[in-house]
């Protein structure tokens, strides 16, 4: 009786200092709380788009992994829903030619040209809470500059979130963020040959694996 | 009707404009100009405690051994004179430097105080006495039908004092008032003429026969109806303040400090001229005598003062200094607002002030050029934009999802990584930092020109190439040879 107890007031606690922390058997998230990605195979991937107020990575595998590709559909769907998208780019790398300028006009675009200072921009633009996506590029970022993000950054960001409900996908070359409600890959290998289809069908083809998510860990947690 | 601004111990007030606190304690003010250098003014404290003017700053240290020692500097001086001139020039058009630390206002002609009722004409200058106090800058105010006579009452008393009886006034001012010159105040003391009245009373013609043209002077300085024309000036549309530092500065905090004080100074300047700052130029020595210059563009130009020291922090988050910091100026440089009206019901942001703090704060950090909303030149070179301030108030609307460019999203590489490549038609193989070894497949090339007929033409060819390893390249030949522009990703 006693440990139930305790359990019962540290759940109490959690909930006061976490009310954004769930226990137990988590209900599947409803519509509104996710942001569509524009592309139909990564929605279904992550069982209908990004969780608001979450961190979700996006690792792109390799060389030609379709990533790009992703954040410029990702754009269009944000400008489509007449919303706005604040795009951290870590190497700079973003591919302005490729988009509308109608569409542009929904951008913040944040031209870094390292990894530390594209974190710093990213914690300010957390901080503001104008934004809803905040989208961090750090896909061509030196394996070195990606070593040196301490872990504690990614608990600050999802602090962050849990205070403001923005949603924030994190691009990255292999796995780095530590506290994440879903990790997929996409490793598409496009080629030469890619050049010649239509955009459309190469967003098709792309192949997502969920590598992680947070609902199914609490599934998995509260049915063990 | 006219207004006299004067500033008591001006040297002192702008040595200390930006070190306030140091009323509190004992500070001497020296002459460096001087051969030999003595002490020129000193706060209360000092004074208390025996330090004089005249004094060495070796005497003024035995008399009083807390002493704070400062120099008298001339960019000071005219820094707060420019201060006064900008704020007083919002309370009348037609205003004189007069002297240092004395300015003229001509009141006629405000509407604002038509009438010369006392209480209005008070009020006025109480308003104008708290502008001038946010500046660092302790004045006193006389108001008067004469320049003359207003500048009497503002140097003989502390505050606002209003003089509609002028005569009875200066009759009970001390000679000293009419500045003669010392062997005259001798003669007037043993005299035993101490007021200006008992001057007036020996008669202007009897004094200019035993006191020659001197007594002329100052029958001219005690008149009370003659109304001189001013020599109008018009303030400096420069917004500067800077600051030596005694002891030079090892962390950011005291900087920051002088920097909010600097920002807190400058912006109801820009607020009295109707003007907000579009960028700020920060310039710091250091004790080794090196100068650094940053230029901080303000992406939506403002006179929030939280807004500017925001981006001045930021800044200096990331700024690191072979060694202390000596001297700091802060120069702001001005532009017209632009009005904007807000949709009743649509918001675009939740809180747009929030995020012109958030846009200014990342382009300290980045730099402006480097944060913003791309917009495409008119022009069909690739990668040709440039970054504007975001506006999504006003951003289009996008009817629904639509397909993509016919071309894929490439990842640009910025600046182009220069590769050295075999083969031209087409190329072969390729070595770079991104990339080496044999092209398996290459498309292309497609070439483009423009602007032939300017020195800054562009002449190109690209071509797209996979190498052996399954990544996918944007080659350009330029005429400065090989590059790799992008990636497929």
């Amino acid at each position: 009786m006693q440990a139930t107890s305790k359990i019962i007031e540290l759940r109490r606690f959690l909930a006061e200092k976490l009310p954004h922390a769930r226990f137990g058997l988590a209900p599947a998230a409803p519509a509104e709380d996710l942001q569509p990605t524009g592309v139909d195979a990564l929605d279904r991937t992550l069982g209908g788009g990004l969780a608001k107020g979450a961190v979700t990575e996006l690792v792109g595998s390799g060389d030609g992994s379709g990533s790009a590709q992703v954040l410029h559909a990702l754009l269009r769907q944000v400008a489509a829903d007449g919303r706005f998208l604040a795009l951290v780019d870590g190497a700079d790398s973003f591919d302005a030619d490729a988009v509308e300028p109608d569409v542009l006009a929904h951008l913040l675009w944040v031209r870094c040209a390292r990894a530390d200072e594209a974190l710093k921009a990213a914690d300010l633009l957390l901080r503001d809470r104008n934004f809803p996506l905040v989208v961090l590029d750090l896909k061509l970022n030196p394996a070195a500059e990606l070593r040196r993000i301490q872990s504690t950054v990614w608990h600050r960001f999802g602090r962050l979130l849990e205070q403001n409900g923005t949603t924030v996908l994190v691009v990255t070359p292999q796995p780095i963020v530590t506290s994440v409600a879903a990790r997929v890959q996409v490793a598409a290998r496009l080629g030469l040959e890619a050049l010649a289809r239509s955009p459309g069908e190469l967003l098709n083809a792309l192949d997502f694996t969920l590598l992680r998510s947070q609902a199914s860990a609490d599934r998995e947690q509260a049915v063990g | 009707m006219f207004a006299v601004v004067h500033l008591p111990q001006f040297p002192l007030q702008a040595a200390l404009r930006h070190e306030p606190e140091l009323w509190a304690k004992a500070v001497a003010l020296v002459d460096p100009a001087r051969t030999t250098p003595i002490i020129c003014d000193a706060t209360a404290p000092a004074r208390e405690a025996g330090v004089a003017p005249g004094l060495t700053p070796t005497q003024a240290l035995a008399r009083c051994g807390h002493v704070l020692v400062r120099h008298r500097l001339p960019a000071q001086e005219l820094a707060a004179q420019a201060a006064v001139v900008q704020c007083v020039y919002g309370f009348s058009p037609h205003i004189e430097a007069t002297a240092p630390g004395v300015t003229t206002l001509d009141l006629r002609g405000l509407s604002r105080i038509s009438g010369h009722e006392p209480a209005k004409l008070l009020a006025w200058a109480g308003e104008l006495r708290t502008a001038l106090a946010t500046q660092g800058l302790r004045a006193s105010i006389g108001l008067a039908a004469t320049p003359t006579v207003a500048r009497h009452a503002a140097c003989w008393s502390d505050g606002l004092r209003l003089v509609t009886d002028p005569r009875p006034f200066l009759d009970g001012l001390p000679v000293a008032a009419l500045e003669p010159s010392s062997d005259v105040a001798e003669i007037l003391r043993k005299w035993g003429v101490r007021t200006v009245g008992e001057l007036l009373a020996l008669g202007q013609e009897a004094l200019a026969d035993r006191l020659g043209l001197e007594a002329l002077a100052l029958f001219a300085a005690a008149a009370v109806d003659a109304i001189r024309p001013l020599r109008l000036v018009q303030p400096a549309e420069t917004y500067a303040e800077s600051f030596d530092f005694e002891e030079p500065v090892e962390t950011t905090e005291p900087l920051l400090f002088l920097l909010r004080r600097f920002v807190d100074q400058l912006a109801p300047r820009l607020e009295i001229t109707g003007l907000v700052a579009e960028l700020l130029v920060l310039r710091i020595r250091l004790e080794s005598g090196a100068q650094l210059e940053r230029r901080l563009r303000v992406p939506q130009p403002t006179r929030n003062t939280d807004i500017l020291h925001r981006m001045l922090m930021t800044h200096l988050e990331t700024l690191r200094t072979d060694s202390p910091i000596a001297h700091v100026a802060l120069a702001l440089e001005t532009t017209q607002p632009t009005q904007k009206q807000f949709g009743l019901f649509e918001a675009a942001l939740r809180d747009p002030h929030q995020f012109q703090e958030t846009l200014a704060r990342l382009s300290a950090l980045l730099g402006a050029e480097r944060v913003g909303t791309p917009v495409r030149e008119a022009s069909h070179r690739p990668d040709a934009f440039r970054l504007v301030p975001p506006d999504f108030e006003n951003a289009p609307t996008v009817n629904g999802p639509r397909p993509p460019l016919q071309a894929p999203a490439m990842r640009r590489l910025r600046p182009a990584v220069p590769a050295t490549v075999e083969g031209a038609e087409p190329p072969i193989a390729i070595r770079c930092a991104v990339a080496h070894g044999r092209l398996q497949l290459v498309v292309g090339p497609w070439r483009t020109s423009g602007k032939w007929w300017e020195p800054d033409a562009w002449q190109r060819e690209e071509w797209d190439a996979a190498t052996l390893h399954g990544k996918t390249l944007r080659l350009v030949r330029q005429p400065g040879g090989w590059s790799v522009e992008g990636v497929l990703d």
